[in-house]
């Protein structure tokens, strides 16, 4: 609980300094991404903070470069 | 930013973070012929080092993003800056994870791993904020202590080196040494990808070149240098065997049986690079997102870079022995970044040259 509220903290400071100004502005692309950039660093955080695991993206890494490791033999 | 500075964060990027994995990786594959894949690596490192600056000066004044769109065009540039970007910002919470995980295994056991992880990122953050420019600075006022303190390990480190610890030589086929020089190659020298976000903000000077070839050779002699002296401290064996071999190796100095405990000399040089490199590749990821959407606004996007930078860090990998396997994983990606975002790049730019040529005629 304690993490997130230190994460909506860190999220909704920033976005009430920078964000709003963005929308007032009515620089949309701007204010767009960079709603999407804080949501999404804010959900990465927040499952850091309460130590959620989540399946890395990095496994999609693994299975891409699976074939080129057997190749190569650089697994072992 | 001038080249004297650009020597320095060179240097700190090649180093990076290299030195708390290195000298286990390369001895996994070849044991005590480590330093001689290093050899090979670094030689073939400097190769990608001088050819990504070799890139980056055929565009002067521009970025790889600009590069990617006056070459491929909008949308398949575009594309390719998105793999930049994710490369670049997968790598710099690699760095803050890489020191969250030895904080919290080697110093502060007790430490949840987060706290360490936001503490640092919160430091890459506010020199974001400070600039390019206040970074290459504090790069060069810290550079003078990272070369004392290297120096002072290697000094200490000599009444603990046995050189039969190299024996046999050359025990291993062509291609156990080709696969350890690879990674050995592309791990300190793949990412330097970074600085072609970098190099229009450099002051161009004569023989530029010949300063930044310096640095990528300084930095691989440093990588040589701590692979050696973990084999000759540690062995083939140790070397391999632990998780972090160079502060193994450190905890070794023993001047006369009262001055010891010295590892912490090896931490604050390591941290300091950890921490330069990991600036260089959040600024280039930052400046990448800000040029491929051409944003009005550029300062305001250091906070969700950076809050996605700590959140990935922790979520990259669930404990110590998945991010460890994803070493040749990894090595193959920077690869092919780099051949991919570069190296094409640069064989579609010649072809659409010729094409204009032959148009023209």
């Amino acid at each position: 609980m304690f993490g997130i509220l230190i994460t909506l903290g860190i999220i909704l400071i920033p976005f009430l300094a920078e964000g709003l100004t963005l929308f007032k502005k009515r620089w949309y692309k701007e204010a767009a991404l960079y709603t999407l950039l804080l949501s999404l660093g804010g959900w990465f955080s927040i499952c850091t903070f309460n130590v959620i695991t989540l399946p890395s993206p990095f496994l999609l890494l693994k299975a891409a470069f699976a074939p080129a490791i057997k190749l190569f033999g650089m697994g072992e | 930013m001038s080249v004297r500075q650009l020597k320095v964060l060179v240097i700190f990027f090649i180093v990076g973070d290299i030195a708390w994995f290195l000298p286990s990786l390369a001895a996994s594959i070849v044991q005590q012929d480590a330093w001689i894949a290093t050899i090979i690596g670094s030689a073939a490192g400097w190769g990608l080092a001088a050819f990504i600056f070799w890139f980056g000066m055929r565009f002067p004044g521009k970025t790889l993003v600009d590069i990617h769109r006056d070459v491929a065009g909008k949308w398949i540039g575009g594309l390719l800056s998105l793999f930049f970007i994710v490369h670049m910002l997968s790598a710099a919470s690699a760095e803050v994870r890489a020191i969250g995980q030895f904080v919290t295994t080697q110093i502060m056991m007790e430490t949840p791993m987060r706290v360490i992880l936001f503490v640092f990122s919160a430091t890459v953050v506010i020199a974001l904020f400070a600039g390019l420019e206040a970074l290459s600075l504090t790069a060069q006022v810290f550079f003078l202590l990272f070369v004392g303190l290297s120096v002072l390990l290697l000094a200490l480190l000599t009444g603990e080196l046995e050189f039969s610890n190299l024996l046999p030589v050359l025990n291993h086929s062509p291609a156990e040494f080709a696969r350890s020089a690879l990674m050995l190659s592309v791990f300190p020298y793949g990412e330097m990808t970074a600085f072609l976000m970098i190099f229009p903000a450099v002051k161009k000077e004569e023989r530029m070149f010949k300063h930044y070839l310096h640095a990528v050779m300084w930095g691989g002699l440093m990588i040589i240098m701590l692979v050696m002296l973990s084999l000759l401290s540690l062995g083939a064996y140790l070397t391999e065997q632990q998780l972090y071999p160079t502060y193994t190796m450190a905890k070794k100095i023993s001047i006369g049986d009262f001055l010891q405990r010295l590892e912490f000399i090896l931490v604050i040089s390591y941290v300091m690079s950890t921490f330069f490199k990991c600036a260089i590749l959040i600024y280039a990821a930052k400046q990448a997102i800000i040029q491929l959407f051409k944003l009005r606004y550029g300062r305001a996007f250091i906070m969700p870079v950076g809050l996605l930078m700590f959140g990935f860090s922790y979520i990259m990998a669930p404990d110590i022995v998945f991010l460890n396997s994803l070493a040749p994983f990894w090595s193959l990606w920077s690869l092919s970044n780099l051949i991919v975002l570069v190296g094409l790049i640069y064989l579609l730019h010649l072809f659409k040259s010729r094409q204009k040529k032959t148009g023209a005629t």
